[in-house]
């Protein structure tokens, strides 16, 4: 399984994802063109980071009119969306179906741009200081996320003895 | 991709008076000679600034810069710096801040965004790509700087916009108010007022176009090799993201260096309470990186409990913890935070601001000024309620507000009765919260930097980790030297000062090379860019030497050179001034500057091919 | 034999669980002796915030023996230590 995984409460909003993305696919540096997103709110800001979530059995693949379906996952690497650029009719009904808003559109090829986990290799993680991205299955995430939430829990019985 | 990687190849121009803007291309020339931020806003400056000019008139000119690497992901790559003839030194000055101004500057097309003129109403510029837009501010005029903020992107629906403004304090020309984005400062020397002057509150930058670099592959060997060793390394991996700058408060406490109660003392009986460790277990909610950052030092905090419950602050720094905490003798971090937060919405300098607050403080102990003269405030040292009050003042410029915004040196020499000795300033800018008495090569750098009370041209660091022994006189020339030749660089490239140990603390290095290379593919060498940040570094002096500034203003501030640490580990020590004159004649050697007037030489303008220069300086 | 009493500063104590420790000396330790005890008793997080994982390098900081001040990356770690001495283990960090 490759899937990139995203433990938010971890991330710092540094953007180095949204910077490391498009550098790899379009070989540039621009925020625009990135497939994961951290949205910003508030003053101060805080911040949530997004990204396609690998689906099991995707919504946006079920909502997708065309036939093949133009946005699949990739079975090859175990997660990811892919694009069928010439069967693709751009009509954004993926966009309109994702639970998590985690599909944009490429402002230049006019076209859904969603994470495709690098095709196994996912650059983002790489870069992601906090280790907010992770690589692999659902249970790689479930472990991460246990992890830190045993580590408050005994944070709390440690001050207790402090005190 | 313009001629070298990084640039966006543009520089755009403002005119407030006429409500028109224009573009000029960045020149190659330019680029080799200059590199960016800092090198790009002495360059602009100097050519279009007259000398003598009033900072806060309309000849002043206001720019924001970017390096090459701005819009990258080059580790810290989200600083970027603002340059203006300052209102507090009247000499040039730099201020950079954090977050994501300056990528989206790049990604808008711009490496600088020059601001000229004066409206005749308040007005707000909108930057989207190649269109600009001068609009009516009147409706954000007198709003705080986050309010200013959150309106605008309402107003415009752009979420992703990135906002520079200044708050109700630049709008009354307090002469340390700064420039705001996010909740990050342009912090020191008063470029707030400049903009203010101009009755300029915001610029709305949104960027959808590309930054490029020559060779992704290459780009990425190297970064991924330096975030790397970034992340290995226990200070920037470690020591920054747990407890942020504030962890260096209990240590520099230790050293008996931490300026307290106006600089009477350095050691703060109560450090503990104000600490990073502190911080951390009370109020810290969640740590936050600039742009493109992985060393995370920002810490949000939230005070939920006492007088102060319900402040929700990014920060405080190190900085702001000295300057309202040990220097105001306030051992309250909720009332830090809260000071923080106040300053960031009034539109600011925190250090600025701490040290007018315990000068007033000192003033006030001594008799003086009186309750009367303080608006019935009773400014002991300590009483945290009064400084909140004082800090609100100054920021409206109400009732002795009005006197302190005019920054401590000039509220001194108004007030007179001996209180100059408590102007801890140095060329007119509040010194920063690290000790000159107490670390020699800083304080030699300090004396003789461009902007005066920064701890941003020469450097504490190295001789706080014992890199360079603080004690001793021995090699300090070369340290100031060399710590300012790495920052000069580094706010051209721009980077952030918490990647100086990577960088390196002294000097120029093949760390600075690499990146400025693999970003602009100019094949530059070590000697190149040594004489690079040697041109920068004279442009900035030959800015302030046609200003009028000579030898007998690298000094330091008076109570450094008179009074010796009273008490503590670093006891007895100060710079007599007879020794500070001694280091300057290296300091001026090692510099190629006049020794008699502290002017660059010619021979020493004309190496660096600042002919002009030469020909203004030696008429 | 003898005692020291150590003192961490910043994030060592986070790592080190307590802001000062009383440690036993053996007659003539050195101070970089006992930076090796110190992390044998506190563990890898302990000595990852002192020194770079990846090439064992001591990051550079202060270590006070009272009043004096040793640095990792110029100072005397060899200096030897005596019974009573109070050691400051200072924040190893750039900037600020």
């Amino acid at each position: 399984m490759t899937m990139l995984l995203i433990a938010a409460e971890r991330c710092t909003g540094c953007r180095m994802c949204e910077l490391a993305c498009p550098l790899v696919h379009e070989k540039a540096f621009n925020p625009e063109k990135s497939r994961i997103w951290i949205e910003f709110q508030g003053m101060p800001e805080l911040y949530y980071p997004n990204a396609c979530r690998s689906c099991g059995k995707p919504p946006c693949a079920d909502a997708c009119p065309t036939t093949p379906k133009s946005i699949y996952r990739d079975e090859r690497v175990g997660g990811g969306m892919k694009i069928l650029e010439d069967v693709c009719i751009r009509c954004g009904r993926c966009i309109e179906a994702c639970p998590f808003a985690a599909i944009d559109w490429h402002p230049a090829k006019n076209m859904p741009l969603v994470c495709d986990v690098c095709d196994g290799d996912p650059e983002c993680v790489k870069y992601c200081s906090p280790q907010a991205l992770i690589v692999g299955g659902k249970t790689t995430l479930a472990a991460e996320r246990r992890r830190d939430f045993g580590r408050v829990q005994i944070e709390k019985v440690k001050e207790k003895f402090s005190k | 991709m313009w001629t070298y990687g990084g640039y966006a190849g543009r520089i755009l121009r403002l005119d407030m008076t006429n409500w028109k803007s224009s573009t000029t291309p960045l020149t190659k020339e330019m680029a080799r000679l200059f590199l960016g931020g800092n090198g790009f806003g002495a360059k602009i400056l100097y050519d279009e600034v007259k000398p003598g000019i009033d900072p806060l008139g309309p000849e002043n000119k206001y720019v924001f810069a970017a390096g090459p690497i701005q819009g990258t992901m080059v580790p810290t790559a989200g600083r970027s710096g603002v340059f203006t003839k300052s209102p507090l030194t009247g000499y040039f000055f730099d201020a950079y801040g954090g977050g994501s101004f300056g990528p989206e500057m790049k990604y808008a097309g711009y490496d600088a965004i020059v601001v000229e003129g004066r409206s005749e109403k308040p007005a707000y510029v909108k930057v989207f790509d190649d269109n600009v837009e001068f609009k009516d501010a009147s409706h954000i005029w007198g709003k705080s700087t986050y309010e200013t903020q959150e309106i605008l992107r309402k107003d415009l629906a752009e979420p992703k916009a990135q906002i520079a403004c200044i708050g109700p304090a630049g709008e009354r020309l307090v002469r340390f108010a700064c420039t705001i984005w996010g909740a990050r400062a342009a912090g020191r020397g008063g470029n707030g007022a400049v903009l203010g002057s101009k009755r300029f509150k915001a610029i709305v930058v949104r960027g959808t176009k590309d930054v490029e670099v020559p060779d992704v592959e290459e780009f990425l060997r190297v970064v991924s090799d330096q975030y790397n060793r970034i992340k290995a390394n226990p200070g920037t991996g470690k020591a920054l993201p747990t407890l942020g700058t504030p962890g260096v408060t209990t240590t520099n406490n230790q050293l008996g260096i931490l300026g307290t109660r106006n600089w009477q003392s350095e050691v703060f009986e109560e450090v503990e309470k104000i600490s990073g460790e502190a911080m951390r277990s009370r109020l810290v909610v969640r740590d936050k990186g600039c742009m493109a950052c992985p060393i995370y030092c920002t810490k949000l905090t939230y005070v939920k409990t006492g007088p102060y419950a319900g402040t929700f602050d990014e920060g405080p720094e190190y900085e702001t913890i000295f300057a309202f905490g040990s220097n105001c003798g306030v051992a309250s971090l909720e009332m830090i935070a809260r000071a923080d937060r106040m300053s960031d919405e009034l539109g600011v300098d925190t250090i600025s601001a701490g040290a007018v607050i315990s000068f007033a403080m000192e003033c006030y102990e001594k008799g003086i000024l009186s309750k009367q003269e303080t608006d019935g405030l009773d400014l002991r040292f300590g009483n945290d309620a009064a400084l909140i009050q004082l800090l609100e003042k100054i920021g409206r410029r109400e009732g002795i507000g009005d006197l302190l915004a005019e920054g401590a040196a000039r509220a001194a020499a108004k007030i007179g009765k001996g209180s100059e000795l408590y102007a801890v300033t140095i060329k007119g800018l509040e010194n920063a919260g690290h000790s000159p008495r107490g670390m020699k090569g800083y304080c030699l750098g300090m004396a003789t930097g461009t902007r005066g009370g920064s701890h941003q041209d020469a450097r504490p660091t190295a001789e706080r980790i014992g890199k360079s022994d603080r004690k001793i006189l021995e090699g300090k020339p070369e340290y100031a030297v060399g710590t300012q030749s790495a920052t000069t660089i580094q706010d051209s490239m721009c980077v952030c000062r918490m990647t100086e140990g990577i960088y390196g603390l002294m000097e120029i290095t093949n760390e600075h090379l690499n990146i400025v290379n693999v970003v602009t593919g100019m094949n530059l060498t070590l000697p190149e860019l040594v004489d690079i940040s040697d041109r920068i570094w004279n442009l900035e002096r030959s800015f302030n030497c046609r200003e009028g500034h000579r030898r007998e203003h690298d000094v330091q501030a008076k109570r450094f050179m008179k009074e010796p640490i009273p008490e503590g580990p670093s006891k007895g020590m100060y710079m007599p001034p007879e020794e500070l004159e001694m280091l300057k004649d290296k300091y001026y050697d090692l510099r190629g500057w006049d020794k008699k007037t502290g002017i660059p030489t010619k021979e020493t303008l004309q190496r660096l091919g600042l002919t002009q220069q030469a020909k203004d300086l030696y008429k | 034999m003898g005692r020291v009493k150590v003192k961490f500063f910043a994030h060592l104590r986070q790592a080190a669980g307590t802001n000062e420790a009383d440690i036993e000396i053996r007659e003539g330790e050195t101070v970089e002796e006992l930076i090796k005890t110190l992390t044998e008793r506190f563990g890898a997080e302990f000595e990852s915030r002192i020194k770079d994982p990846t090439t064992g390098a001591f990051a550079p900081f202060l270590i006070m023996v009272g009043r004096e001040e040793i640095s990792t990356v110029r100072g005397d770690l060899k200096h030897r230590l005596s019974d009573g001495d109070v050691v400051s283990l200072l924040e190893p960090v750039g900037g600020g």
